[in-house]
């Protein structure tokens, strides 16, 4: 008997190839050691998909994994995680999402779903409280995410059906296809749509009518609430609420820190036309939330008029305002808003689509690629039509040169040559989202260390974006003060992004959003994290304990991207962040090495300093030995002491 | 005691039933909650739906509400310090007439139980309300 | 020998009493200022200190109120840029030159 309350306390296993649906009990161990979310993930992948796994091969992995916090009275709490082996950079890959569909599952009796196989022919999960089918989805396939949403909404008559949904791109086999989930938020990164498509699954739907029981209710309601009452207190709160991640887009561009032109700069000359004001000037409705969310960061935007009247969508972030904005010297927010409702529709990531677009215009730039090579597409940067043009036939495949791009950048510029790997802005095979390291030397550090290839978010240093030293002393104390809030200070950097790593894990684990209270309002930590799950579980927890599933989680990952053959020589950034000076606001003149930075922080990690590897003594610090004796396995075997 | 909603500033985040549920449940279960939010689509416009109470205002008078008069054993009564109309759990007996009379769909049945159940304002201290980031919820007195 | 400044043209020349800068808003700070940009005149060897409080005199009690904080000291949050450069708090004393801009953000973080 599963002890913990705040887990549903069982998942579903669902085998494609078998056509059979199993429930299991949640592993007691499982929740201890790693809680939920990416840890349970991770777990899973590192227990069943090995090295020898092709991504797209019906033997990896699909999970979609809520946490115990995911649907609960803490602020925030809507998030769950999908997992798999990334077939975009063929290591550990997950993707993060809101909305409702976390809180859903688990009001439908369930902590996760674990997808194996592949079927025959295209099929929807469907899900209602306990009552779970394989059903044919040969009428789905094809459709656009939004259709399919509709349309499983239509054949349950019912409206507050939540799903998780792949578009033609996934289906098609495009390396960075997305699943987006309700409300057409993106689980978007790392190519798992790709995945979900690979094993002809469609949807996701999820109905759930249940309860979310808690061990110690009336001190978790007072820890919710209080944490309600910091948040709504906490300085930054105003301003994410009000305008959400756009609100950034100015700031950033004055940091240096806007990616342009495919990163040889950091700031546009448009950037007046892409920022929060320009954004809900032009197309604002109303404020949305995700589930028990108090900021409200979502907007709903629709043109109301232009080439693409009527157009109306939510969820434009910040990244896509860079990816479709000034990474390709578009400054025309109505092609930016198109290009995020193609790419949601589609089923793409924003991030990666982008800037597959502005590798190809720079490419275009250094003349490396011809009309002949583009499909007769001039990729001048800017152009509007090319973007648009670009976005649809990546999604669909539709001639050589976009299908090349539909590989990512780092298998377009392996294949192009002639240079190209220099433009490939991509770590491990992920594209780099919008941060330049030039500009924040976190961020640099962040990027090379995400275990999912280039990504913010593991790590996500926000208090040195422009730096908040109240915020850093708060957290960390006067000791590393004042470089831990500058933005262009590499010491203490380390342990910033080491510690982000550990804390992001842990909040990826439980279900609860990064840019509400965790990270960008940095008002819940560790302690509060601790406190709230053990009265919602019932679960001995400390800060300690805490931290070391974090670590746990974070070394797993890295284990598991070691077995398929990452080492220190993966972790560093293109050669445009070293070698050429950002031109570009408070960056101006900055280059980033992470060499140095990467020494502290494997040493912070206990991790050897020549392979990147965790040590055989941090593994058994973290009761990871078996991955001791796997990683000897390894035929790129290294010294692990 | 009345709750007077603000529609247009709901954001659909469901505070407010998660809330309402656990203060009356213990368990966070929007399925129970006595408050309900209602939308045009997933991105809105949204329209909380909480019980009106009705005719409390002139219950001291013998004005009942359609709930508490169809009830078969009176188990729905007026709190006179609030003015909510409350559902005594101990004589419901689960016949499901208050919910067919409610003109807003405001009752909420639990078949597993045998229940039903209603807005009864917290006892005076309306969650939601106190809950709502957006102001929503707006506490009246009567 | 006096002469106008090529920069602002402004009729008192640079050398004589004041600078002229602009201030740029962001995010909350332009919706309370109800304007993305305002010029500001200022007595040669202001600071940025100097420029807070002046705009502050000319200011909607919403502006001033992201401003400053009741103690009466500028909010420790404000995010502020001279010529897209970063000032942090304890760099306030800063001399400002003719034509600078200084650009203003509130408290904010993300992405």
């Amino acid at each position: 008997m599963f002890p913990y309350k705040a887990y549903a306390g069982k998942w579903l296993h669902v085998d494609l190839t078998a056509r059979r649906v199993e429930s299991h009990p949640y592993d007691q161990s499982m929740a201890e050691q790693y809680l939920g979310g990416n840890g349970f993930g991770a777990r899973l992948l590192w227990e069943h998909v090995g090295p020898e796994v092709d991504a797209l091969a019906p033997e990896n992995l699909l999970v979609f994994s809520t946490g115990p916090l995911c649907g609960t009275l803490v602020p925030n709490p809507g998030r769950m995680e999908v997992i798999a082996k990334s077939p975009l950079t063929g290591i550990y890959g997950d993707a993060n999402a809101g909305g409702f569909l976390g809180p859903e599952l688990k009001f439908a009796g369930w902590d996760a779903v674990v997808v194996t196989g592949r079927s025959d022919g295209p099929v929807y999960l469907a899900i209602r409280d306990e009552e779970v089918e394989i059903r044919d989805a040969d009428a789905l396939w094809g459709l656009t995410t939004s259709e399919t949403e509709d349309t499983i909404r239509q054949l349950w008559r019912d409206t507050n059906v939540k799903t998780a949904v792949i578009g033609p791109a996934a289906e098609n086999g495009v390396l960075f296809s997305g699943i987006q989930i309700t409300p057409q938020r993106s689980a978007a990164r790392c190519g798992l749509g790709t995945v979900m498509g690979s094993k002809r699954l469609k949807a996701v739907a999820v109905r759930g009518h249940g309860p979310i029981e808690v061990a110690d209710p009336a001190r978790f309601y007072e820890i919710s609430a209080d944490l309600h009452r910091r948040l709504r207190a906490n300085p930054i709160f105003e301003a994410v609420s009000a305008h959400g991640t756009p609100g950034i887009v100015s700031m950033m561009d004055a940091l240096g820190r806007f990616p342009t032109k495919n990163f040889q700069m950091g700031s546009f000359p448009g950037i007046d036309s892409l920022d929060a004001e320009a954004l809900e000037a032009r197309a604002f409705v109303r404020h949305l939330a995700c589930f028990g969310c108090p900021v409200a960061c979502d907007k709903l935007y629709t043109l109301p008029d232009g080439p693409f009247a009527g157009t109306s969508l939510r969820s434009v972030e910040y990244e896509t305002l860079n990816a479709m904005g000034a990474a390709v010297w578009n400054a025309d927010i109505d092609t930016v808003l198109e290009a995020n409702r193609l790419c949601d529709e589609l089923g793409m990531d924003t991030i990666s689509a982008g800037r597959a677009i502005s590798f190809g215009m720079e490419l275009w730039e250094q003349e490396i690629l011809n009309l002949d090579e583009t499909d007769g597409l001039p990729l001048r940067w800017g152009d509007r039509d090319v973007i648009l043009t670009l976005l649809e036939r990546m999604a669909r495949r539709e001639g050589d040169f976009a299908t090349l791009l539909s590989r990512g950048v780092r298998r377009a510029a392996e294949t192009i040559g002639r240079g190209a790997e220099d433009y490939a802005m991509h770590v491990k095979g992920m594209a780099i989202a919008a941060q330049d390291g030039r500009a924040q030397k976190s961020m640099g550090l962040a990027h090379v260390t995400s275990n999912r290839g280039a990504d913010h978010l593991k790590a996500f240093p926000t208090i040195d974006e422009t730096g908040y030293p109240d915020e850093a002393r708060r957290r960390y104390g006067e000791a590393y003060l004042p470089e831990m809030a500058q933005p262009l200070a590499t010491k203490h950097k380390p342990f910033l992004v080491k510690d982000g790593e550990d804390f992001g894990a842990v909040v990826d684990s439980v279900g609860v959003c990064k840019s509400g209270g965790t990270f960008v309002l940095a008002e819940i930590y560790w302690e509060d994290v601790a406190a709230a799950v053990e009265a919602a579980t019932g679960m001995a927890m400390s800060v300690e304990r805490l931290k070391q599933i974090g670590e746990r989680i974070y070394n797993l990952q890295r284990c598991y991207n070691a077995l398929h053959g990452i080492t220190r020589a993966d972790d560093r950034l293109p050669r445009r962040f070293s070698e050429e000076r950002s031109p570009s606001g408070n960056a101006e003149g900055e280059t980033i090495h992470v060499e140095a930075m990467l020494d502290e922080y494997y040493a912070l990690r206990g991790w050897d300093q020549e392979t990147g590897w965790p040590t055989r003594a941090k593994l058994r610090e973290l009761e990871l030995d078996e991955a001791v004796d796997a990683l000897d396995l390894s035929p790129d075997r290294q010294s692990l002491e | 005691m009345q709750l007077r909603i603000h529609k247009e500033k709901c954001t659909g985040c469901l505070i407010c039933t998660t809330y309402c549920s656990f203060q009356h449940e213990r368990a966070i279960w929007p399925a129970m909650a006595r408050i309900r939010i209602e939308a045009e689509t997933d991105s809105g416009p949204f329209s909380p739906q909480v019980c009106r109470q009705c005719n409390a205002g002139r219950a001291s008078q013998g004005a009942l509400s359609p709930c508490a008069e169809v009830c078969p054993v009176d188990a729905i009564c007026i709190n006179e310090a609030n003015g909510a109309w409350t559902i005594d759990a101990g004589l419901c007996t689960g016949c499901g007439a208050c919910e067919d009379a409610c003109p807003f769909g405001m009752i909420v049945f639990d078949g597993a139980r045998g229940l039903a159940f209603k807005c009864d304002l917290c006892g005076g201290d309306p969650t939601c309300a106190a809950m709502c980031p957006s102001d929503a919820i707006e506490v009246r007195s009567t | 020998m006096p002469s106008t400044s090529p920069r602002t043209g402004s009729r008192w020349s640079e050398d004589e009493v004041s600078i002229d800068i602009t201030v740029r808003y962001h995010n909350l700070l332009r919706r309370a200022a109800g304007t993305g940009a305002q010029e500001l005149s200022l007595p040669k060897g202001s600071s940025v200190a100097d420029a807070l409080d002046a705009l502050a005199a000319v200011s909607s009690s919403a502006l001033v109120g992201l401003l400053y904080g009741a103690d009466g000291s500028v909010v420790p949050y404000l995010v502020l840029f001279r010529n897209q450069r970063l000032v942090t708090h304890d760099q306030f004393g800063m001399e400002l030159d003719d034509g600078d801009e200084l650009q203003l953000f509130p408290a904010v973080s993300g992405g």
